[in-house]
């Protein structure tokens, strides 16, 4: 078997490196090293968290469970209140979720196919919603639901979260890029702005979509400062205040394992989630050209 | 035109739909109980003893109802959590006719986020738990409740407090909570590295140093004589190292603060700073944090750690070797160890009721009275001289070895603002031992940072 | 920004676009009240949830705002700009930073040869140069005297970090980030479960993503230290060293982050119409030629969309820092927001916190606002 570093045209005997195989080689090579450095994090955190508290007080540095057990995800599974808190965070995060992807979706519409009035100082106005410091902002809207006497509800989780520039930019980038033919083509029929977005601009931007409920329902999920501020009963807290308020004084040191384990619960709703929507961002068919 | 309509409609459908839903679930929380039962309280004028009163905590400590359900004895408790949550079932199971309903907590960066959005606009705890250091900002903003002569009245004695406790919970000669615990620096000893180099006294007894030179020279015998690292610290995750600092210039006799503002660039400072540097390159590692370092020392690999109290009683369970909690070393003269406080306190409330009031009283004067359980069961040191000179106490595991930080801790000045002032000092300290940078510097830039936090 | 396809269409079909109603076509009122209805929904949430508070928030910038205290809230005007920009005794240097200077006063050679290729109009480069020559000529000279202090002595370094950031992790998330999107748009079983591995770290919140890499980083208990020592070699504290610290953070945030992106671009691969790819094949056009004239033309709008997501989360970075360093060692990985935070709910000064962050605010509209400019001049 000859192998040869030069690329030879014609011969087709033996194993040769060809510029096209070293591509490939290299590309094979460049996502195995991504996929692991990827990985091996996610491996960590799930061992720690199939370790026991009191070991890992010394060793840390095993992609193997230190004494291996299952207490910590017991502990956490068990706990009174986690089905609850995971009760809550389904809720708020479903309804923050759907209500989000409506307006957005209808908010991005106006603003990609409607030419009206003032869209130019509107427009702007929503984006630089985008950029105001999240954390600024709590006070005042802390005060404006005491007031309200709405703290501790599911409807102050939910309302100030569906107000999401981020949507409204996702889904006016996208329903932009569709072309005019599609829309033309419906008018023709007589249909109006509701029945083109309903029956056309919706199916058309599931990808935007699911994208953008992804998000939206992963931001939600994990959002901690407000929900800390405004849900302080602990019927009301939700899966992520709740177990970070398990937490002891120093918990790093005294109980990894369970702290990973209560990450792993915490997180494994979400990622289920993506494996089941992934597909919708990833059609391989196109949709640009007007195929329906 | 009929699609219009068509559409008009789906559009309130809709609109309608998404109102159903909030309102849906404005039903859920509604149904929960309510943390405080004022009803209850304005129906009646007379024997409020038989009335149910409800309270509500704000603690941080974490959250361990699910080992702790059902349990009222507090010697089964094996951490700070348990501990407080077994005394908290206790009380409620006892027919006073109140209830403390702990309302969720965090773990302490969070927990006073969450109290100061309360106090901003919302419900605010009728108990909390508050540490000395933070008591100025609060009661200086006038939120939370004198309550000495009210806990007097409860018969809580003021005179079995601690020098140290009394004074955590005093501003402005007034009381303004019921001290919970001290805790504060310990030098915790791996007595066996110390016994390999030959520096204990005929009893077995670690020997402190008692000068700057002593304690480098201990350094050294200990790590020629076993290869083990002598000193170990969080050097700079938490602000262990500006406690040691504080420490160290208490013992010059040196002070930080006289509550306007800051004093660090003295010659106390620069000594303190050139003693913890030594340290630093000489005796330790400064790389590490707080979980590094005490697994370090839990490992058997470090002679001194310095840490708190909290963590006594846990050492002592888990240390492979024979271990020691000490004070301070005296190394310049003085007694100088930093320490902290929890305590109890009362926010003032926006429309007091007078029931809650005496409710929270009942309940505070109750944990006064448990401060030693509290203290056996967490390794913190107790406020109250009755319970240190008690049997349970003294003979609970290494109390002994450090009683005379009981009496000595101090506490920082208790001056509003102090929070960032800390900080600020952290950051410049840890400057020095792990960017290298300038000690003259970092104590220059230390105090101006500070008084910038002070002043405002 | 480019959304107006379909009103540059609507132009060319003769349309009015003016403002006022007076000559509006019956088609354009009706337009109008389409366009509110759809927005109505939306806007209602954003005006009470959003608008107000930011409003409020300006309001409170011109105030000594106490978090906690009523009675320690007095108007002070534009003190606390004053504070975060100025120090005592200030003085004007032409050498002061001289180095950085120097770095930004070069971004006018590529604007002048731009407006030279016509890329960008007399008009557009003169207010480019003059802010350019405005804050690195003009404004970075200013500094405050030998032995006197900036009056807020952490803003400035908190806004340098965070443009160091911004400048660090943008280019490197986004690129990776489509890099990854194109190596995994296609269909197929290990696609899937790859695309799933990249994404997953997205999903981890803050806290624990700040626990892992916490402790992967750290030299005597984390994973990378394990590494390191195995291989003969003396394990880095990522953490603790002022010049690795924050690239370790800006690591994290890719390793957490850059599913985001991916997610994004995947979308908008999906919009590029596949016979495009087709033709070009039949032509005999290389991967690469196919890449920089059908995939990133096609890509352009969710490129823009992704960069300026990208330096907007960028400017807003709190969590991992605050967490995993608390902005040490010694101030290199304080970052804006953090100082915003400490101020606001650490020093109960909401006033000034409040007017920091309508500082970051302002900064990042300007960019953004570059930005989507500098697309629309790229699409045309």
């Amino acid at each position: 078997m000859t192998i040869s570093l030069q690329p030879t045209r014609g011969s087709r005997r033996g194993h040769q490196i060809t510029p096209r195989r070293l591509r490939r080689g290299l590309f094979l090579g460049v996502m195995t090293v991504a996929a692991m450095v990827w990985i091996v994090p996610l491996v960590w955190m799930f061992s720690l968290a199939l370790s026991s508290n009191t070991a890992l007080q010394t060793t840390t540095t095993s992609l193997v469970p230190v004494a291996f057990t299952l207490e910590n995800f017991v502990a956490v599974l068990q706990g009174g209140l986690t089905p609850r808190w995971l009760l809550n965070s389904v809720i708020v995060t479903g309804v923050t979720t759907l209500l989000t992807l409506l307006l957005s979706a209808m908010a991005g519409y106006a603003f990609a196919r409607i030419p009206f009035t003032g869209k130019r100082i509107v427009y702007p106005l929503v984006l630089a919603g985008l950029m105001v410091p999240r954390e600024a902002m709590i006070v005042p809207l802390f005060l404006m639901f005491a007031e309200a006497d709405l703290h501790n509800t599911y409807q102050a989780l939910i309302l100030p979260r569906i107000a999401a520039p981020l949507g409204v930019f996702i889904m006016t980038q996208f329903m932009a890029a569709i072309p005019l033919e599609t829309e033309e083509a419906a008018r023709v029929d007589g249909a109006n702005h509701w029945t083109i977005f309903w029956r056309i601009f919706l199916p058309m931007s599931v990808p935007a979509l699911t994208a953008l409920g992804i998000f939206t329902y992963i931001l939600t999920w994990n959002d901690f400062l407000w929900p800390l501020v405004s849900a302080t009963e602990r019927e009301m807290f939700t899966i992520t205040t709740g177990l970070a308020s398990l937490q002891g004084n120093f918990a790093q040191a005294t109980e990894l394992g369970s702290l990973m384990a209560r990450g792993v619960v915490a997180s494994l709703p979400l990622l289920i989630l993506f494996l089941i929507f992934q597909r919708q961002l990833v059609r391989g068919i196109s949709i640009g050209s007007g195929n329906k | 035109m009929e699609k219009s309509r068509e559409s008009w409609k789906r559009f309130l459908a809709l609109g309608a739909a998404g109102a159903f839903i909030l309102a849906g679930c404005a039903g859920a929380p509604a149904e929960e109980p309510e943390a405080g039962s004022s009803d209850d309280s304005s129906a009646e004028d007379t024997a409020a003893a038989t009335e149910e009163v409800t309270i509500s905590l704000a603690r941080f400590f974490g959250d361990c109802d699910d080992t702790t359900e059902g349990v009222t004895d507090v010697s089964q408790a094996t951490s700070e959590c348990e501990v407080i949550q077994i005394l908290t079932n206790a009380f409620n199971a006892e027919d006073n006719g109140i209830t403390v309903e702990k309302l969720g907590g965090q773990a302490w960066g969070d927990y006073y986020t969450q109290l100061s959005t309360t106090f901003a606009g919302g419900d605010r705890p009728d108990v909390a738990v508050m540490h000395q250091h933070r008591l100025p900002d609060y009661v200086g903003r006038g939120l939370l409740t004198p309550v000495g002569e009210l806990l007097a009245e409860k018969g809580v004695d003021y005179a079995d407090f601690t020098a140290p406790a009394l004074g955590a919970v005093t501003y402005e000669d007034e009381y303004y909570g019921v001290p919970f615990d001290i805790h504060g620096s310990l030098w915790h000893v791996n007595v066996d590295l110390f016994t390999e180099a030959g520096l204990v006294d005929a009893n077995g007894v670690p020997v402190a140093a008692t000068s700057a030179e002593e304690l480098i020279e201990q350094c050294q015998a200990v790590q020629e004589a076993t290869g083990k690292q002598f000193f170990a610290q969080d050097w700079f995750e938490f602000g262990v190292g500006a406690r040691l600092f504080l420490g160290l210039v208490w013992q010059q006799g040196g002070e930080l603060s006289d509550g306007q503002t800051a004093t660090v660039d003295t010659p106390e400072g620069a000594e303190a700073l050139r003693l913890m540097n030594e340290l630093a390159t000489e005796c330790s590692n400064p790389e590490q944090g707080y979980t590094d370092s005490q697994a370090a020392f839990l490992a058997g690999d470090v002679a001194v750690l310095h840490n708190g109290t909290w963590v006594v009683d846990q050492y002592n369970r888990e240390a492979p070797f024979t271990y020691m909690a000490m004070d301070i070393p005296s190394i310049y003269g003085g007694f100088g160890s930093w320490g902290d406080s929890h305590m109890w306190v009362m926010p003032l409330q926006e429309n007091p009721d007078p029931a809650r009031q005496d409710a929270a009283l009942e309940f505070m004067a109750y944990l006064a009275e448990n401060v030693g359980n509290w203290a056996i069961g967490t390794g913190h040191i107790a406020p109250r001289t009755s319970v240190i000179a008690s049997e349970a106490y003294t003979s609970a595991p290494q109390r002994s070895n450090y009683a005379a930080t009981a009496d000595n801790a101090r506490m920082v000045p208790t001056v509003a603002g102090w929070a960032g002032a800390w900080d600020a000092l952290a950051e410049e300290l840890n400057a020095t031992w792990i960017a290298d940078k300038a000690q003259s510097q970092a104590l220059i830039d230390a105090e101006a940072r500070m008084n910038e936090a002070l002043a405002e | 920004m480019s959304v107006s396809v379909a009103e540059e269409r609507s132009v060319e079909a003769g349309h009015s676009l003016s403002v006022g109603t007076r000559n509006l076509s019956g088609r354009h009122r009706s337009a109008n009240r389409w366009a509110w209805l759809f927005l109505s929904p939306f806007l209602a949430v954003y005006v009470i949830f959003l608008l107000y508070p930011i409003g409020q928030g300006v309001f409170m910038g011109f105030f000594s705002w106490d978090l906690l205290a009523i009675d320690r809230r007095e108007f002070v005007g534009w003190d606390n700009y004053v504070r975060m920009f100025w120090g005592e005794n200030m003085t004007w240097d032409p050498g002061h930073l001289l180095a950085w200077r120097i770095c930004g006063l070069s971004i006018l050679l590529p604007v002048v040869v731009a407006w030279q290729r016509r890329r960008i109009s007399g008009v557009t480069t003169t207010w480019l140069s003059l802010a350019l020559v405005g804050i690195f000529g003009v404004a970075m000279g200013f500094h405050p005297a030998e032995g006197s202090r900036w009056l807020d002595s952490q803003f400035w370094l908190a806004f340098g970090n965070t443009i160091a950031f911004v400048l660090m992790s943008t280019p490197l998330i986004v690129g990776v980030g489509l890099g990854l999107a194109l190596a995994l748009n296609r269909a197929g079983r290990w696609v899937g479960l790859l695309r799933t591995l990249f994404f997953a770290p997205y999903v981890l919140s803050v806290a624990v993503l700040t626990l892992i890499w916490a402790f992967l980083l750290n030299p005597q208990l984390g994973l990378i230290g394990a590494l390191t020592t195995w291989l003969g070699q003396e394990p880095i504290s990522w953490l603790t060293s002022t010049s690795l610290a924050m690239p370790a953070i800006v690591v994290t945030t890719l390793w957490w982050t850059v599913g985001f992106n991916v997610v994004l671009f995947l979308a908008g691969l999906q919009d590029i119409d596949q016979s495009l790819y087709d033709a070009a094949a039949t032509d005999g056009a290389g991967s690469l030629s196919r890449f920089w004239n059908i995939t990133m033309p096609g890509l352009a709008r969710t490129t823009l969309l992704v960069l300026v997501l990208q330096v907007i989360a960028s400017f807003q970075i709190f969590g991992q820092v605050f967490i995993m360093t608390r902005g040490g060692p010694n101030g290199a990985t304080r970052v804006s927001i953090q100082h915003i935070y400490e101020a606001g709910f650490r020093d109960f000064e909401l006033g000034y916190a409040s007017a920091m962050s309508v500082f970051l605010f302002l900064v990042m509209i300007a960019i953004s606002a570059l930005q989507f400019r500098f697309q629309r001049k790229a699409e045309s």
